[in-house]
C-alpha cells in the first residue's frame, strides 16, 4: 500500500479523500462479514431437522400432564409463536437480523422461559475473565521469548527450546487440554474447583472463586498459545534480521539490548499487537474447547449445551456475540494500523 | 552430521506410521470396528502389546484403524480445502474484473474472520446422522478455506507483478504457455506445502469435533477414540494404555508432518539450502 503508485480502478473512487474511501470500503467489509456469519448461523439452525418447540412440548407432556389433542394443538401453536417458528422463513430471518440490533434473542429453550440474553450475561464475565488473563499473559510471554530467541539463535539452549516448540505447535489444542487433564486430575489428583456458579459481585470472594476455577484451563491455554506467539514472533524477527538496516546495525556492533528494543523488537511488535487485538476480539465467542474439556462455566459451555439441546435462540445469541467481537476487532485494527506503522498509508495503489 | 537429519527421521516416522495404519488392520482376523472381541481392560502384554479397552477392543489394532481413518479424512478434507482456496484465491488475484475481484476479496476476508468452530459444531451436531466421512471432510473444507485463499491471492498478485512475467509476455508467450511454463512450477511447490499443512489443520479440526462426540462414532478416528476414553473415565480409572499409545502415535505423526512442512518451506519458498 505504498503511496504514489499508479492509480488502479477501484469499486469506489474517491481519489481526493483516501482516508474516507478506505473507511467506507472497510465499513462495507465489516457489514458484509457480520452479515455472512449471521446468515450462515441462521441457515444452519433453520435447515436443521430438529424443532425446539416440539421438544418443549414433549417435555411438558413427559411431566405427566394429561391433555386432550386439541389442547396439545393450541399449546403447540402458542410455543411455536413464542419461538417465532410459525412464520415463514424469510420473516424469521428478518426478525433474527432485527434481534441482532437490539440484542434480544427471544426465550431460551434450555431455561424456558428465561430470555437467552439473560443467560448469556450470566456466563459472559466467566469467559471474559478466563480468556482475557490467558490471552494477555501468553502474548507477553510468547512475544518476549520469540524476540530473545531470535537474537541468541546459535545458543544450544535456544535450539533445544525451538525444537520443543516445534513439537507442540502442530498439535490440536484439544490434545494438549486432554494431556493437562490427565496429568493434573488423573495423576496428581489436583482439586480443580467447585461446580456451582456463585453470583457475580465486585468482591474479592467472587474473584477468588473465579480464579480457583480458571487457573487450570488458563494454564493450558497459556502453554499452547505462548508457543504460538513465540513461533510467530521468532519467524517475524528472523525476517526483520534479514533487513539491511538491522544487518548493518549488527555489523556495527550495536549492543544486544538496543538491537532487541529498537531494531527487531519494534518490527515484531507492530505485527503482533494487531494479532493480539484480533485474538482479543475472539474472546466473546468463549473458548469452546477449553470450557468443554475442563467443564468451565462460560459462553463456550453454554454454546455447547445449547447446541446439544437445540436451544436455537441461545445458540444464535452466543454466535452473534462472537461474530460481532471478531469482526469489530479486525475492523478496528485496520483503521488503527497506519497510526502504529508509519510505513502503511491509506489510498494510492493496491 | 548427516544432512537434513530431522527431515530423514520425520519421513521415516511418517512412512512407518502409514504402513502401520494400513497393514495392521489387514492382518487382524476381525473387523476393528467391532466391540467385545477381546477380553476387557487388559494392560499391555505379549498378546496385546498396547493392552485392551473397556469396550473390548485391542488398542494395537484399534489405534492403527483410527489413525488410518484420521489420515483418510484429513487428506480428503485437505484436497477439497486446497481446491476451494486455490480457485477462490486465484480468481480474486488474477481477474481484471473489478466487481468480481471486490466481491471475492470480501468473501475471502469474511471467511478468514468468521469464527468457524461454533458453526462447525452446530452443523456436526445437527446433521450427525447424515454426515459420513466425506460429508465431514466437505464441511471442514467449506468453512476453513479462508486463510489459504488469502495466501493464494497474494501469491498470484505477486506473480503478476514479477519481472519474469513481463519478460515472458514480451517474448511472445501466450497466457496458457505462461501459466504452464512460468507459474506452474512455482505454484506446484506452493500447493504441495498448502496440502501438507492442510492435512495437519484438517486432522486437528476433525479430532476436535470428534472429542465433542459429534462425528460418526461407529468408525473410529483418533478423535472418537479420545471421546470413548472420556466416556469410560479411563483417566481416573488408571487405564493409561488406552489413551497413551494412540496419542503418542498421533502426536508423532503430526510433529513429523510439521517438520517436513517447515523444511519444504525453507527450501522451496525461502531458498535456504
Amino acid at each position: 500500500m505504498v503511496n504514489g503508485g499508479p492509480q488502479k480502478k477501484r469499486v469506489l473512487n474517491l481519489a481526493a479523500a483516501p482516508l474516507l474511501q478506505n473507511l467506507i470500503e472497510r465499513l462495507m467489509l465489516l457489514i458484509f462479514t457480520i452479515w455472512t456469519g449471521l446468515t450462515i448461523s441462521f441457515l444452519v439452525t433453520r435447515l436443521s431437522p430438529r424443532n425446539p418447540a416440539e421438544q418443549v412440548l414433549s417435555r411438558i407432556q413427559g411431566a405427566g400432564v394429561f391433555m386432550r389433542p386439541e389442547e396439545i394443538e393450541v399449546m403447540r401453536r402458542t410455543i411455536m409463536g413464542l419461538f417465532g417458528l410459525d412464520k415463514p422463513i424469510w420473516e424469521q430471518y428478518f426478525s433474527f437480523i432485527q434481534s441482532v440490533f437490539t440484542f434480544r434473542f427471544g426465550p431460551s429453550l434450555l431455561n424456558f422461559p428465561v430470555a437467552a440474553n439473560d443467560i448469556i450475561s450470566i456466563y459472559m464475565p466467566w469467559t471474559i475473565f478466563l480468556l482475557l488473563t490467558a490471552t494477555l499473559i501468553s502474548w507477553i510471554i510468547g512475544v518476549v521469548t520469540g524476540i530473545v530467541m531470535s537474537i541468541r539463535e546459535h545458543k544450544r539452549g535456544v535450539r533445544v527450546l525451538e525444537y520443543i516448540f516445534i513439537t507442540m505447535f502442530p498439535l490440536p489444542y484439544v490434545v494438549l487440554a486432554i494431556a493437562f487433564l490427565i496429568i493434573f486430575v488423573g495423576v496428581l489428583r489436583v482439586y480443580i474447583g467447585v461446580t456451582i456458579i456463585p453470583k457475580i459481585t465486585l468482591s474479592l470472594e467472587t474473584l477468588w472463586a473465579m480464579f480457583s476455577r480458571a487457573w487450570l484451563p488458563a494454564l493450558s491455554i497459556i502453554v499452547l498459545s505462548s508457543v504460538n506467539w513465540a513461533m510467530g514472533s521468532l519467524a517475524l524477527a528472523r525476517t526483520a534480521k534479514r533487513e539491511p538496516h538491522v544487518f548493518y546495525a549488527m555489523v556495527r556492533g550495536i549492543p544486544t539490548n538496543l538491537l532487541l528494543k529498537r531494531y527487531i523488537g519494534k518490527n515484531v511488535l507492530i505485527l503482533q499487537i494487531t494479532a493480539l487485538a484480533l485474538s482479543l476480539g475472539n474472546i466473546f465467542g468463549g473458548a469452546l474447547v477449553t470450557e468443554y474439556i475442563f467443564n468451565y462455566p462460560g459462553l463456550g459451555t453454554l454454546l455447547y449445551q445449547s447446541i446439544v439441546t437445540n436451544d436455537f435462540n441461545t445458540m444464535l445469541g452466543v454466535t452473534t456475540y462472537s461474530i460481532l467481537g471478531v469482526a469489530t476487532a479486525s475492523f478496528m485494527i485496520d483503521m488503527i494500523y497506519p497510526f502504529i506503522d508509519p510505513r502503511v498509508r491509506y489510498g494510492g495503489g493496491e | 552430521m548427516v544432512q537434513y537429519l530431522d527431515l530423514r527421521i520425520s519421513l521415516a516416522i511418517i512412512i512407518s506410521l502409514i504402513l502401520y495404519s494400513v497393514v495392521v488392520p489387514q492382518l487382524s482376523s476381525y473387523d476393528p470396528r467391532l466391540w467385545n472381541v477381546v477380553p476387557r481392560e487388559r494392560p499391555p502384554s505379549l498378546q496385546y502389546p498396547f493392552g485392551t479397552t473397556s469396550t473390548g477392543q485391542d488398542v494395537f489394532v484399534l489405534s492403527a484403524w483410527a489413525l488410518r481413518n484420521s489420515l483418510i479424512l484429513g487428506s480428503i478434507a485437505a484436497v477439497l480445502l486446497v481446491v476451494i482456496a486455490f480457485t477462490m484465491g486465484s480468481i480474486a488475484g488474477g481477474t481484471r474484473n473489478t466487481i468480481i475481484r471486490g466481491l471475492l476479496t470480501y468473501l475471502i476476508d469474511s471467511f478468514c474472520v468468521i469464527p468457524f468452530l461454533p458453526i462447525l459444531i452446530m452443523i456436526g451436531s445437527l446433521w450427525r446422522e447424515a454426515l459420513g466421512t466425506i460429508g465431514t471432510a466437505l464441511v471442514i473444507a467449506l468453512l476453513g478455506w479462508g486463510g489459504q485463499a488469502r495466501n493464494v491471492r497474494s501469491v498470484i498478485m505477486g506473480l503478476r507483478e514479477r519481472t519474469f512475467t513481463y519478460t515472458a509476455i514480451f517474448s511472445g508467450y501466450g497466457v496458457l504457455k505462461l501459466i504452464y511454463r512460468s507459474y506452474l512450477p512455482y505454484i506446484v511447490r506452493w500447493l504441495s506445502i498448502a496440502f501438507l499443512f492442510g492435512i495437519i489443520f484438517c486432522i486437528g479440526l476433525e479430532t476436535t469435533l470428534s472429542v465433542f462426540g459429534i462425528t460418526s462414532l461407529e468408525n473410529p478416528t483418533i478423535g472418537t477414540l479420545i471421546f470413548w476414553t472420556r466416556e469410560y473415565q479411563a483417566y481416573l480409572r488408571g487405564l493409561w494404555w488406552w489413551y497413551t499409545f494412540p496419542l503418542v502415535l498421533f502426536i508423532a505423526f503430526l510433529v513429523a508432518m510439521y517438520i517436513v512442512v517447515r523444511r519444504l518451506i525453507a527450501v522451496f519458498i525461502e531458498g535456504v539450502r
